[in-house]
């Protein structure tokens, strides 16, 4: 993941929103969706508790605000959820970034990556949860990852919410064979 | 029957059980194990810190150690059978963490494209190895279940038993922080180690480890500990320079081999060379065993001799500690797409200028992955916190938070550093002050915009030459 990149989905959330992105878990796991869908960001993901996470997207997210390329609300102590949103320096930045190939594939994306900032979050907590066991959990199709997954994160796979995460996760994944 | 015991400079004796562990002290005997004295524990560290000779096995003694003294802990806060029967698993996990670590630790792994642990945990599969032989013994399943814990992407048992192997604070890093500071003589590993290991409870939801309260300032001088070997040891520019310079010198001899020359390879390298892209599916247990340090130095020996001046050059100098100074230029105001592109272009001009006439090989590029620069980094989002990103204590009131929200003089460390690359160039005085001056003189120009950044993993900075 690189800076442009996330300045990138920044302002796709922000034009389509009007909110930026909304919680770090969110960020996490729309960054890891796009991935598997073959969006071209390179961050290495690991399974945690609380689905795929990257070490790499926190810190760069992090750089970006000590840098002051993108603005941070909320969190604190109560432990609420953080906001991210372009600062006023980085929106002109947007609009002089030279039109590469990897940049337009990267924007290839735009549509998945603004349904998914839009989509529930638990949603895309088991759903990426199952992905990782699909993709990366050696496991043999959606449906033994359905049932991994949900034994990982105690949820029933017959519960109406696991079958539209399972639904959600082989939209992006690979197809069984 | 009295415990075999190992004398140990961080714990003095270091005791394994006769009866109830004869295994563990045959696995310790089999050649894979043994094959670990001969990798030094901080690859080229002692190219800076002359001490610093010990190797991976002393670090596995003491990690099999810290595992003994955890599981004692847990037996007696935790007597269920769960914590009895990932006793002999945790211990070989222990033992078997590290066994297919590459020559010189990890320096050598983006030269040879390996993966340590995927290898460790091939070792302790494959049945041609004395060590799967040796777990097969002791039960069908302890092989499998010690190689689920230490392979990245698996789940198959509680998390619990891999966060005390591989998380935030697991013993493998209690042993190798206080364990390198003695043997560079750094002094900065200490912190109270027996309080941290016997203290804590696994959280009753998650199983997460928690400490509590009169274990944070044990824990508080265990990340600052691990922040100041970082600063000095870890990340220290003459080692970081050897290190640049090592990688420079494989790069050169694949671009050689991918055009075809002849790079006098030794034998054992033939043999991984022979191969596409080196994997347990590809190369053989002992081919991969067959590469050790010797080796590598046997390569670079003949380097010296080489027909191709960069290739015998860089190695020369390894062999010769004769390093790279380190520069850095002024940080780049913040932008989205960092471009170095100019800077690397004067730097090759002014070592072209003093008759380097390959510069793009001298002008080394050293980017320190975040993970190395930021030794703590909790996740900010309590509901994103887990013990492989955060260190849980009970506060006040009993509630398991973050570190940081209770010790504030940690926080400063936490935070999140901006990278800044750093160039490693030849130390001939004069052309070291002329990069010197280029870096302090040097004014970032317009045009960071481009999109396509310079990015070379292993280093070497691609200069478009005039």
């Amino acid at each position: 993941m690189d800076k442009l990149q996330l300045a990138l989905l920044t302002a796709w959330g922000e034009e389509e929103r009007q909110g930026g992105i909304q919680g770090r878990k969110r960020m996490q796991k729309v960054i890891y969706f796009l991935q598997q869908a073959g969006c071209p960001v390179d961050a290495e993901y690991s399974l945690h508790h609380y689905g795929p996470y990257s070490r790499e997207v926190a810190n760069i997210t992090d750089i970006m605000v000590a840098e002051g390329l993108l603005e941070e609300i909320g969190g604190g102590n109560a432990g609420g959820q953080y906001t991210y949103t372009l600062s006023d320096r980085t929106r002109p930045m947007i609009q002089r970034i030279d039109r590469t190939q990897s940049v337009e594939e990267f924007e290839a994306f735009r549509d998945k990556a603004v349904e998914l900032l839009e989509e529930d979050l638990w949603l895309l907590e088991l759903g990426s949860t199952i992905l990782y066991f699909r993709s990366r959990g050696k496991q043999p199709n959606w449906s033994a990852a359905l049932q991994k997954a949900c034994e990982y994160k105690r949820s029933n796979p017959e519960n109406p919410a696991s079958r539209d995460a399972l639904t959600l996760a082989q939209r992006f994944g690979p197809p069984d064979a | 029957m009295p415990d075999k015991v190992f004398r140990d400079p961080l714990y003095n004796y270091i005791g394994i059980d006769r009866d109830r562990d004869a295994w563990l002290l045959r696995l310790l005997d089999t050649p894979e194990v043994q094959r670990l004295r001969r990798i030094h524990q901080l690859g080229v560290s002692n190219f800076t810190y002359p001490g610093a000779e010990h190797n991976r096995l002393a670090h596995t003694l003491g990690v099999v150690h810290l595992m003994q003294s955890v599981l004692r802990h847990l037996e007696r806060e935790h007597p269920d059978q769960e914590v009895q029967s990932a006793r002999q698993p945790l211990l070989a996990a222990a033992l078997l963490h590290d066994v297919g670590h590459g020559p010189f630790s990890h320096l050598f792994e983006p030269c040879l494209a390996l993966d340590h642990e995927e290898w460790s945990v091939a070792i302790i599969l494959n049945e041609s190895t004395q060590v799967n032989q040796i777990l097969r013994e002791q039960g069908v399943y302890l092989a499998k279940h010690a190689a689920d814990l230490i392979e990245k992407d698996n789940f198959e048992h509680p998390a619990w038993q891999k966060a005390l192997l591989s998380s935030e604070l697991d013993v493998d890093r209690l042993d190798y922080i206080r364990r390198d500071s003695l043997f560079t003589g750094a002094g900065y590993g200490h912190f109270d180690w027996h309080r941290i290991l016997t203290t804590f409870h696994l959280d009753e939801d998650d199983k997460a480890p928690v400490w509590p309260k009169k274990a944070a300032m044990a824990i508080e001088e265990y990340i600052y500990a691990r922040f100041y070997m970082y600063q000095n040891v870890y990340l220290h520019k003459t080692t970081r320079g050897f290190e640049a310079l090592v990688k420079a010198m494989w790069r050169r001899a694949d671009e050689l081999r991918q055009d075809g020359q002849d790079v006098s390879a030794v034998p054992a390298l033939e043999r991984v060379w022979a191969v596409e892209k080196p994997s347990p599916e590809t190369l053989s247990i002992r081919d991969y065993l067959a590469v050790e340090e010797f080796t590598v130095l046997a390569q670079m020996h003949r380097w010296c001799e080489h027909t191709d001046p960069i290739l015998s050059d860089l190695a020369q100098r390894f062999l010769c500690r004769d390093g790279f100074a380190m520069i850095e230029p002024t940080p780049p105001p913040p932008t989205l797409v960092p471009d170095y592109t100019e800077w690397e272009t004067a730097v090759c001009k002014c070592l072209k200028h003093h008759g380097y006439d390959n510069p793009a090989w001298y002008c080394l590029k050293d980017e320190v992955k975040a993970k190395y620069r930021m030794p703590y980094r909790p996740e900010k989002e309590p509901d994103q916190q887990t013990p492989t990103n955060s260190i849980f204590v009970e506060n006040d009131f009993s509630k398991r938070v973050e570190i940081s929200t209770v010790m504030p003089r940690l926080r400063p460390i936490s935070e999140v550093e901006v990278p800044r690359p750093r160039y490693f160039v030849p130390r001939e005085p004069s052309v070291r002050s002329d990069i010197e001056k280029l870096a302090k003189e040097w004014t970032w120009p317009g045009g960071a915009l481009k999109a396509e950044a310079s990015r070379d993993h292993i280093g070497v900075a691609t200069i478009p030459l005039d």
